[in-house]
Order: C-alpha cells, then structure tokens, then sequence
C-alpha cells in the first residue's frame, strides 16, 4: 500500500471522528444557549415578582403580608412575555408543568402554590398558610414567629393570646422555654422552624412525582433540602421558585433552578446633575440639588455612572 | 499511471479541506456561539438599563446598536407595552388590566428621532408596571453559515432570535 492510500484511510477515518465529534458538539452549544436563555427568563420573572411583591406589601402589626394574586399575575406576564407565548394557555400550562412548586415566604408564614392533583387532574393549588409556629409543650402554648421584631403567643387552655415585641413578652414572664433565651438564640429558634416549614412545604413535589408517575411521565422531580440550600439566607419575606425537567436537546432533563428572592430594604438612587457636576442622592432626601438625570437600583451603580455622593 | 491520477485528484482536494476549509469553518463555528452570547447579554443589559431608568433613550439605544453591530446584521423589535385599567364589561365594580402596545415606528419615528420637538424632550417616558420588550432576529449571514451552505448544498441556516422583556420599575417625572 502506498503512502497516499494509508493517507486517505486515516484521513477518512479523522474526518468521521470529527464529524461525530461536531454532531455532539452542535448539541451541546444548542443546550448552552437554551440554558443561557431559561435562566434570564426565570431570572427576569422573579425580579419582577420580586417587585410587584415590594410594591404591594401590606404591613399588619408591623408584619408583612404578600399580595399573592398580584404577585402571580406579574410572574406569569413575565414569563410569557420572554418566552413569546403571552396568548396562550396551551403553552403556558406546559411550561407551568415543569414548575412543581412556587413558594411566597411571607413575613409570618408561608404559601405554597403547588402542582396539586384535584380528581384526577394535575392544577397549580394556592395553598391555606402555613404559619411559622412552634408548640412549648411545658406550658401548653403555641407560640407564632414572625420576621420582625413580633411575636404571639397562644394558650389554649385559656383561650388567651399575647402579643408584642420581645422585650416585652419577656417581661410577661409566660413561654419561659423560649423567652427566656437570649434574642439571638431566639432568632435561631425561628429560622430553624421557617427551615422546618419549609421543607414540609417541599414535600409537595412528591404529590407531583406521584401523579406523573401514574400517567407514565419519565422525569422525577428531585425535592432539595432547604437546610442545605437556605441557611442563613431567609430571614425577610421572598419567593423560592423550583423549575425542573425542561428539554434542553440534549438531554431530556435539566434545570434544576432554585432562585429566591429576598426582600432587601434598599432606596431607589436618583442621579443629578448640579451645574456640571453629577450628584446621587436617595430619593427619600428632601434637600436634592439640581436637575433630575436618571435612577439607579443601588448607590454601586450611581457611581459607576459617573455620579458622587452629595457629601464627598 | 492512469489509473492513479483520479485518486491523486481526489487526496488533493480532501488534504485541501482537511487542512483548510475544515480548521477555518471550525474557528468561526466558535465565532458564531460567542457572538451568540455576546449579543443576548447587550439586550439584557438594555432592557434592565431602559425598564430601570423607565425611558428609552437617544444614547442608551444607540450604544446598544454599536455594540451588536459590529457582529451582525439585526432586525429589532422594541416593543412597549402599557398597563390600562379598563373597567369590566362583566362587573361594574371591577375592573381589567389590559396592555396596550406601541412598537418601533411609535417609539422611534414619533419620539426619539422626531425633529419637530427639541432635542432635550427627544426620549420615549414610559410608566413603571408597562413592559419593555425586545425581539432581536439576526438577518445577516456569517461566514460560518456561508461556507457551511456552499459545502453541504443546504438552504437552511441557523440564525437566532432573542426575546427578552422586563417590567418597568422607575417612572421618570
């Protein structure tokens, strides 16, 4: 055999290597970008969610409350927005059926806004709220968290209820097994119950695997440990979205998101310009110099634009 | 003698593609995925920078079409939409959310570039809970695509559409 046939052989042999090789690879850039794209949708939806839940939070004792309907009404729109299916159902309840659970933490409690089966079918079920309570079984008491400085307790054998701050709870001198504790420690109490709260609320995936499970459906949702994936990070009011088992071309299974939105007490940052030297205050300042130019979400923006603070 | 020239031929050209065209085609495959990347973090990033500021502006436009003109020719689509509340033909008592939409021509031609009103009133306001939303569709061919037609004899190509859209969270005043 000469050189130029041994040549063609191996060169023939390279080029179908590389040809599967570019197959594969196709594949893999499609998911990427499919991957790139999901995550802004999903990433854009609970921003905005997160701002229909700023702007229509409602305080009751110094609670906050969620406006679920509002709130679902922005996280739809968005999402169908990105995802160019604003007009229909049809493809709206598909994507939903990759949203197994959406949590709405709110400042006493939670909602979960479930894939529920009603009679055969599978719906998406607002939940009753789930209230973060712990029972002193010393005392016979219940006693309800909140995120702020609140707290109410219950005694059942008298039907009486207490409520106020911790100072003045334990003042009272009742729920020793709790109010005797330092308010650090009672804090970590709460968050460990949220976290409990939580994770009985992640249970629901299961009603959903068991459904699908049913009818024939494949892809098992996983149920993530809150302990594992939240500690320390809720302690405001948010959302938690857990989107699961979309197409990605390659594979027929993938995001596994989990993205909370935690409510953070910040100032819209307005930028002006004061004869040629620009300005950010916060918006609440009543003493704002010169002319209005543009906003920004955080003070880190405003000076990356050029603008000072009013008093460097 | 004969015999061999055909297949002397056929080595030649596929040493020519396996050395040539094969390694270029390969690189600018790469070119298109990242241009890809490039273009849909520019549009994010002008959707967040408009809905934020709650106006599409003369300059934040125009950087946005610089950035991502350089990698391609683009058809976009801006596309605003207005939150009304309308009342409900059903219940007096309620009432609807309805948006309603205002596309190039309206935030363009009437607003931006309009020169029958000053320069400084040259920007398109919109109201914060109104959608911004822009639909971008690649309408010119890379070199990737090009060679890659010429080669395989097919018409179809890949391009790419980009949808996003946010919701306005400042008013301008």
């Amino acid at each position: 055999m000469s050189f130029t046939k041994i040549g063609l052989v191996l060169v023939i042999l390279m080029y179908s290597i590389l040809l599967f090789n570019s197959l594969e690879e196709d594949k893999l850039t499609q998911a990427n970008q499919l991957k790139t794209k999901y995550s802004t949708v999903i990433n854009n939806t609970l921003n905005d969610t997160a701002y229909t839940m700023l702007s229509t939070i409602k305080y009751e004792n110094e609670v906050m409350q969620l406006n679920i309907e509002e709130c679902l009404k922005t996280f739809r729109k968005t999402l169908t927005v990105n995802l160019n299916i604003e007009h229909s159902d049809v493809y709206y309840t598909d994507f939903m059926n990759h949203v197994p659970l959406i949590l709405f933490i709110d400042g006493d409690g939670l909602y979960s806004y479930a894939l529920s089966s009603t009679g055969g079918t599978l719906e998406h079920v607002l939940h009753e709220k789930r209230y973060f309570t712990y029972y002193d079984d010393i005392e016979d008491l219940v006693i309800r968290f909140t995120f702020s400085d609140y707290y109410e307790i219950y005694d059942t054998t008298y039907n009486l209820a207490y409520r106020g701050s911790f100072s003045e709870l334990k003042a009272l001198g009742i729920a020793n097994s709790v109010f005797s504790l330092t308010e650090d420690k009672v804090i970590e109490l709460r968050n460990k119950i949220v976290m409990e709260h939580i994770n009985n609320e992640l249970l629901r995936i299961n009603d959903h695997n068991n459904y699908a499970e049913a009818i024939g459906v494949g892809y098992k949702f996983f149920i993530p440990d809150a302990n594992t994936t939240f500690t320390n990070t809720i302690n405001s009011p948010g959302i938690a979205t857990f989107i699961q088992g979309i197409s990605l071309g390659k594979d027929n299974l993938n995001v596994a998101d989990f993205a909370v939105a935690t409510v953070v007490d910040s100032e819209i940052i307005e930028g002006y310009d004061n004869a040629g030297r620009l300005v950010y205050y916060e918006i609440s300042n009543p003493n704002k110099i010169g002319t209005y130019v543009e906003s920004f979400n955080t003070k880190k923006e405003a000076a990356q634009a050029g603008y000072y603070p009013s008093s460097y | 003698m004969i015999g061999e020239f055909p297949l002397k031929i056929v080595s030649f050209l596929i040493v020519i593609i396996m050395i040539l065209i094969i390694p270029v085609m390969y690189q600018f495959k790469t070119v298109d995925t990242v241009s890809y990347n490039t273009v849909y973090e520019y549009t994010e990033e002008f959707v967040t920078k408009c809905s934020t500021q709650g106006q599409v502006t003369k300059q934040l436009f125009e950087n946005y079409v610089n950035k991502i003109s350089i990698l391609g020719v683009y058809d976009i689509k801006v596309e605003h939409q207005e939150k009304i509340y309308v009342p409900d033909p059903g219940d007096p008592a309620l009432y609807q959310e309805v948006y309603v939409s205002t596309f190039n021509s309206g935030i363009f031609d009437d607003s931006i570039y309009n020169t029958s009103v000053p320069a400084s009133d040259r920007v398109y306001n919109m109201n914060a809970e109104d959608y911004l939303v822009v639909t971008l569709n690649r309408t010119s061919y890379t070199f990737y695509e090009a060679l890659k037609m010429r080669l395989t004899g097919s018409s179809t190509r890949s391009g790419y559409y980009i949808r996003i859209g946010e919701m306005v969270k400042n008013e301008h005043n």
